[in-house]
């Protein structure tokens, strides 16, 4: 396995596409966070903090690392298919078990550390305006991150799945627009918000109690900061089983598969 | 146990929902030969390297690689093997180094060296080194294909249609690699191509696929004395000699596109054919030993399946 780590790193590393895709939408965010909070404004001279965008991820921050996650499993999975230069790991002697996983872990921890970074950097223009401020405990957004990373997780099972699954088309923008349409259609009256990825996300940085006013030039926001334990626990449950099935039947069906 | 038996096919089958690409295929690739996978486009020459390489699942039958006396799995033997199926695999949009390199990464080969020196090899070597695969030829891709399968000094090499698109000086130059390989450095070889008369002039066996199934599989040796032993004639009545000398002789007589019979491996009976002829009142028109080569053997058992 680690000779097709470091095979697919090397190909990765010269892959501009990963880092225009994740710069694109690192920029789009960090717009998004701007120009909802206006720091630059002169309105109601309120200044804004880094924390406060920590407030907005469900959001903001959350839904476009969701996208880079599920953009970027698709492309990275499914970059050999087309030009059948998967072929390779196979004809080199590895067994389908290995390839298959070998480049799994290798997409997972690309759409999980590029996540992160737009979780964690996004908000940081602010800092020039208003620094870091008080809003929201860093530990508290620590942690919702860290389960909210467990569903970026989840979404990169499912984008290899998908590709996987869908191999044999050679466009991979089709197999994106399914998957996009496949979770839209998710939305709807569900059962549980944690169920759909898209309000999944969004559940994971809800506050209850929120108001916020602006006084003397500061937002003062009042709200219960409290971890909310089952919500944590519940979404990051179903983000492993639901990532441990998506992988497996990923796996099932690359071992079956012909070349 | 055969030493020099490499891998061993036994009752190899694909099965598509279109139909059956391979069936029931048995045959031995011995140590140190050239075998020369010979059909027509269909015949599953294709599906039965892809079979060989992982890359297709058989739907029954079994395929068992060795080392000497030991089994190996076909992970561990493939390790030792290099394929070029179909067209090479290539990004296209990078250079030739940056595929070879990712490749010799996969394949563990630790000097990077080596890169160069099967360049220089198939003759890629003074191209652009910015020059991207997408800007190659095919005869380049290809001989850039075969610089992949030399990285890992593979004991044995499983080529399809491996100079499809190369010029003349090409084909002679890959020839004369692939037997040098074979000659001094023991490699094994499995090859397919639609160009005969090269495979005449490599081959050490041959393995003759028709719709899938395996019709005839022959050494070199024996080739080379199937071929110029038949006998061509023509009769007045050629329906009537044909049923002669196979009641009279046991003889299988073949009936060509031309009408004209052509009798395998008759040269010596000559005598006894004239005699059933002449004794049962049917006039000879034409006699001729018939000389063939590779490309007019394959013909005539390609005629003689369907």
């Amino acid at each position: 396995m680690r000779a097709i780590w470091r095979s697919q790193t090397y190909q990765l590393k010269r892959e501009a596409s990963i880092y225009i895709i994740w710069a694109v939408l690192m920029s789009v965010c960090v717009c998004i966070i701007l120009f909802s909070t206006k720091p630059w404004g002169t309105e109601a001279g309120v200044t804004y903090t880094v924390s406060y965008a920590w407030t907005m991820a469900g959001d903001c921050q959350a839904p476009i690392a969701m996208f880079f996650a599920l953009i970027t499993s698709i492309l990275v999975m499914g970059m050999d298919y087309a030009n059948q230069t998967i072929n390779y790991d196979l004809l080199a002697g590895y067994e389908r078990k290995t390839v298959f996983f070998g480049r799994a872990l290798l997409t997972i921890l690309i759409t999980v550390s590029g996540a992160a970074l737009i979780m964690l950097l996004a908000p940081l223009p602010l800092a020039a305006a208003g620094g870091f401020g008080d809003s929201l405990p860093l530990w508290n957004y620590g942690i919702r991150t860290l389960v909210f990373l467990l569903l970026v997780l989840r979404i990169t099972c499912e984008g290899i799945f998908i590709m996987v699954v869908t191999r044999k088309w050679t466009s991979a923008y089709i197999t994106v627009a399914l998957l996009v349409l496949m979770e839209e259609t998710m939305d709807g009256p569900p059962k549980n918000e944690l169920i759909p990825a898209n309000t999944a996300g969004a559940a994971l940085f809800q506050f209850a109690g929120w108001s916020s006013l602006h006084l003397n030039g500061e937002i003062i926001t009042e709200y219960d900061a409290t971890l909310p334990i089952d919500t944590l626990l519940l979404s990051a449950g179903l983000s492993i089983l639901m990532a441990s099935l998506f992988l497996a039947m990923a796996a099932f069906f690359f071992s079956e598969d012909d070349f | 146990m055969d030493r020099e038996r490499l891998i061993s096919v036994n009752n190899l089958t694909k099965k598509y929902k279109f139909g059956t690409a391979v069936a029931n295929v048995t045959f031995d690739i011995q140590r140190k030969h050239i075998y020369g996978l010979v059909g027509p486009n269909g015949a599953g020459k294709t599906t039965i390297m892809k079979m060989l390489g992982g890359l297709v699942i058989p739907s029954g039958g079994q395929i068992h690689f060795y080392d000497g006396e030991r089994e190996l799995s076909p992970e561990q033997a493939r390790r030792q093997m290099s394929f070029m199926i179909e067209t090479p695999y290539l990004r296209r949009d990078r250079t030739a180094r940056q595929n070879l390199e990712k490749l010799r990464l996969l394949k563990n080969v630790a000097n990077p060296q080596v890169i160069d020196d099967v360049l220089e090899i198939v003759g890629l070597s003074d191209v652009p080194k910015n020059k991207t695969v997408r800007k190659y030829s095919l005869g380049m891709r290809q001989r850039l294909g075969i610089a992949n399968a030399l990285m890992s000094h593979p004991q044995c090499m499983v080529l399809d249609e491996p100079i499809n698109g190369l010029d003349p000086t090409g084909i002679v130059e890959i020839r004369e690699l692939l037997q040098r390989l074979n000659r001094q450095d023991g490699v094994t070889i499995l090859i397919s191509s639609h160009i005969l008369s090269e495979l005449a002039n490599l081959c050490t066996d041959y393995i003759f696929l028709h719709h899938g199934r395996i019709i005839n599989s022959i050494s070199g040796e024996e080739l080379a004395k199937v071929c110029g032993s038949n006998l061509l004639i023509n009769t007045e009545q050629n329906q009537l000699a044909q049923q002669l000398l196979s009641d009279q002789l046991g003889i299988a007589v073949l009936k060509r596109e031309d009408g004209q019979l052509r009798i395998p491996d008759a040269v010596d009976c000559k005598k006894e054919i004239l005699n059933v002829l002449v004794n049962n009142g049917v006039t000879l028109l034409h006699m001729s030993e018939e000389t063939q080569d590779l490309e007019t053997y394959y013909m005539s058992l390609i005629q003689d399946a369907d």
